[in-house]
């Protein structure tokens, strides 16, 4: 599905109201501080990724960069073809972090084998299924925070490619107790307030892309919003948005900033209603999911899977603005 | 004795096929409590059979609905057995059908009262179709009509068609249903499921839609999506021979509902500069050096004699220019309130007061023909929706470019004063 122009929409929305622009500047627009690429080259101190947008980007490793690759590694990884992930210092000049083809599974539990080691996972309409496979000294952690292995279950595992498949490699949440369809949605009168807070995580599929960008767990579904027709009501109250819209986007670990366009309806995320607990606690429910560059950019680290969030609406401002006459 | 317990029968059945009849018109289908799809999975469906065929389309519905109200009336206005054979039918036929739909989908209700019968089919609503059905039967002897039952009955008649009346209510549960519905809290506009049709209904009933239907190309708009209390339809038109796009924002809240729209001519970039648009005023409005190249240009809103029942003509009244950077979209837009407001109405009034970099645009709105005659130019830079004045070259543009250096807006804004100084 073509991603809808969001800037169109906006200044057509802009138009009927007569609304001014929200104060730019104080958020930046785009991300910054990560590079999503395929290996190029690689030396101790010289990483070349190819972003398929024009020339190759040149970034310096530091002595102090970190490369992941299914757990902690070094410059080794950074074999070319590999993807990588690559998060800069606060002065955008050396790489801090580099993830090597470092993936994610988010979904509902379809089948999985009597060992626990190969589970077929539903990532929802927009992503599809996912044979996982979880090796033995993964299994263990997987299993602490999902204890139940069983079809209808949520399942939420960081990974690392494999040319069999996605490879577990740490859970990336705590698997929530309630089966996948059985969610207590936000009461139906709750007011959704300008700025919401919750727990944000990463996604990965064909709408992630090389660019930060959300996946919304509340999308419309009708008309070109391009939201799911049978996406569960979450348990925070959002209000609808559409493909295209713009959230700013505030990571309360990092206190990092940023405005991210919604890329996908994020129906998976609805059925999560847990909290993160990355510094300390944050409300209940999964509010957003970033897309890897958006998740680094904002100060997240991919492997550890979460942060805590908090939602501003502003960026959209005919969502709230003005409310119509008589409204409940 | 006989006579009055089939007279009081008359009034039962009178009384709840007329309810029947309405709830089935006025309260409309329960919503499907089963999803088609869960998580991306179908969901296998119920072994199909007629009865569900039936229960499921809101024409059968409609027709069932009406045919129970005129039974019932026919009830209280004539004694004739066919209209009492017919009743006995439409009972008995009901009672069937609720057992089957009981044995094939009990999850749907019986609709026996439109929406309100959306709980699970039990044995009461089976005993309650049959316990109607005998009533029915037993009508089948009387002479009376309803109305002269209820003009010269008995009281013992009164008596049995209340006892009966208030057993049936015991045995229902449409009465909590129908008490649910008044409790239930109302969902706010931003978080309602409103569907598209919904909105396209309210639409098309509106003013503002009725007043630029005639300059729409097509009834399928070019855009549909949501933000938060407001759904946005976007249409292809035509105004004057040139291509625009009507804009209507509808509201998605449970009542009151208002229509907004506004007209956006899609006047494309290069033009803004150097080759105004002759049609378009605005563009004559503008100075060369206030709009960036490759921007396009946006008419301001129409002053007031804009809002009459006629679209304006090119040239008539002051507009302002609005260059919107990164689209090709150029916008002269009129605001209109849905139906509750008065003729002329001026919504921009309504809305809070935009703030900062909106100042400038603000005053380009209300004071449209000041501008115009003052200084027969004005600009308002909107890059991204960011909106500051920008100065028009000519007399009385300095101002609005001083405004407009000194307003504290964002980056676009500083942008826009950076060029307005450079062009001085």
């Amino acid at each position: 599905m073509p991603q809808p122009d969001g800037a169109l929409r906006r200044l057509r929305s802009r138009a009927v109201f007569d609304l001014p622009a929200p104060p730019a500047g104080a958020v930046p627009d785009a991300p910054p501080r990560a590079v999503r690429g395929t290996i190029v080259d690689a030396s101790p101190h010289l990483l070349v990724l190819d972003t398929a947008a024009g020339e190759p980007v040149r970034l310096p490793m530091a002595p102090t960069t970190s490369v992941w690759h299914g757990g902690r590694s070094g410059p080794q990884a950074l074999t070319p073809g590999r993807e990588a992930i690559v998060r800069l210092d606060a002065d955008g000049s050396v790489a801090e972090r580099v993830w090597v083809d470092i993936t994610r599974v988010t979904g509902t539990i379809l089948s999985c084998d009597r060992d626990g080691r190969q589970v077929e996972v539903d990532g929802g309409p927009h992503r599809g299924r996912t044979l996982l496979t979880i090796p033995e000294d993964a299994l263990r952690r997987v299993l602490v925070r999902h204890p139940m292995l069983e079809p209808g279950y949520l399942m939420d595992v960081i990974c690392v490619r494999s040319p069999d498949g996605p490879r577990a490699v740490r859970p990336g949440t705590s698997q929530p107790g309630h089966p996948a369809d059985r969610i207590v949605p936000a009461p139906a009168d709750a007011p959704s307030p300008q700025t919401v807070q919750g727990s944000a995580t990463w996604f990965d599929g064909p709408a992630a892309g090389r660019a930060a960008g959300a996946a919304y767990p509340a999308v419309d579904p009708e008309g070109d919003a391009g939201g799911c027709a049978d996406a569960p009501q979450g348990c925070a109250p959002l209000p609808c948005l559409s493909r295209g819209s713009v959230l700013i986007v505030r990571n309360e670990c990092s206190g990092r900033a940023l405005k991210v366009p919604i890329v996908e309806c994020g129906c998976v995320a609805a059925r999560y209603c847990d909290r993160c607990v990355e510094c300390g606690t944050s409300p209940r429910g999964r509010i957003v999911e970033l897309t890897p560059v958006g998740f680094a950019a904002l100060g997240g680290d991919l492997d550890a899977g979460c942060f805590n969030v908090t939602l501003d609406f502003t960026a959209t401002a005919a969502a709230f603005h003005p409310a119509p006459e008589g409204s409940p | 004795m006989m006579t009055m317990v089939s007279d009081a029968q008359v009034l039962l059945l009178a009384a709840v096929l007329t309810g029947a009849g309405l709830a089935k018109l006025l309260t409309g289908e329960p919503a499907p409590q089963r999803p088609e799809q869960i998580h991306g999975i179908q969901v296998p469906s119920a072994e199909p059979g007629w009865a569900v065929l039936l229960r499921r389309s809101r024409p059968v519905a409609v027709v069932h609905g009406l045919v129970e109200v005129a039974l019932g009336v026919a009830l209280m206005l004539s004694a004739h057995p066919a209209v009492r054979v017919a009743t006995v039918l439409l009972l008995g036929a009901a009672t069937w059908v609720v057992g089957e739909l009981r044995q094939r989908t009990p999850d749907a209700g019986c609709g026996c009262f439109g929406a309100l019968s959306d709980e699970r089919i039990g044995r009461r609503e089976i005993a309650r179709a049959a316990l109607l059905t005998v009533a029915a039967l037993a009508t089948l002897g009387g002479t009376a009509d309803g109305m002269q039952v209820l003009t010269g009955g008995p009281w013992q008649t009164w008596a049995l068609c209340a006892l009966e009346l208030a057993a049936l209510t015991a045995l229902s549960r449409e009465p909590a249903a129908l008490l649910r519905r008044r409790r239930r809290p109302a969902v706010p506009c931003e978080r309602r499921r409103s569907p598209l049709r919904e909105s396209q209904k309210i639409l098309r009933r509106s003013r503002p839609w009725r007043r630029y239907r005639a300059l729409l190309d097509s009834d399928e708009p070019l855009d549909v999506w949501r933000e938060g209390c407001w759904r946005f339809l976007a249409y292809p038109a035509h105004r004057d021979g040139r291509p625009v796009e009507v804009v209507f924002a509808v509201s998605t809240a449970h009542r009151d509902r208002t229509v907004r729209a506004a007209v956006l001519d899609p006047a494309p970039r290069e033009d803004a500069p150097s080759a105004p648009a002759p049609a378009t005023p605005t563009s004559q409005a503008t100075g060369p050096s206030t709009a960036a190249p490759g921007a396009a240009v946006l008419p301001v809103p129409p002053s007031r004699e804009h809002r009459s029942t006629e679209p304006p003509s090119p040239g008539n009244g002051a507009e302002t220019a609005l260059s919107a950077a990164g689209s090709s979209a150029a916008a002269s837009h009129e605001h209109h309130d849905g139906e509750p407001a008065p003729p002329g109405t001026d919504v921009a009034q309504a809305a809070p007061p935009s703030s900062g970099s909106s100042a400038a645009a603000s005053q380009g709105h209300h004071g449209g023909e000041l501008t115009a005659s003052a200084a027969g130019s004005a600009a308002v830079k909107a890059s991204g929706g960011c909106r500051c004045a920008a100065s028009a070259v000519g007399a009385g543009g300095s101002k609005a470019g001083d405004a407009a250096a000194g307003a504290p807006a964002g980056g676009e804004c500083r942008e826009c004063a950076r060029q307005y100084v450079m062009s001085r």
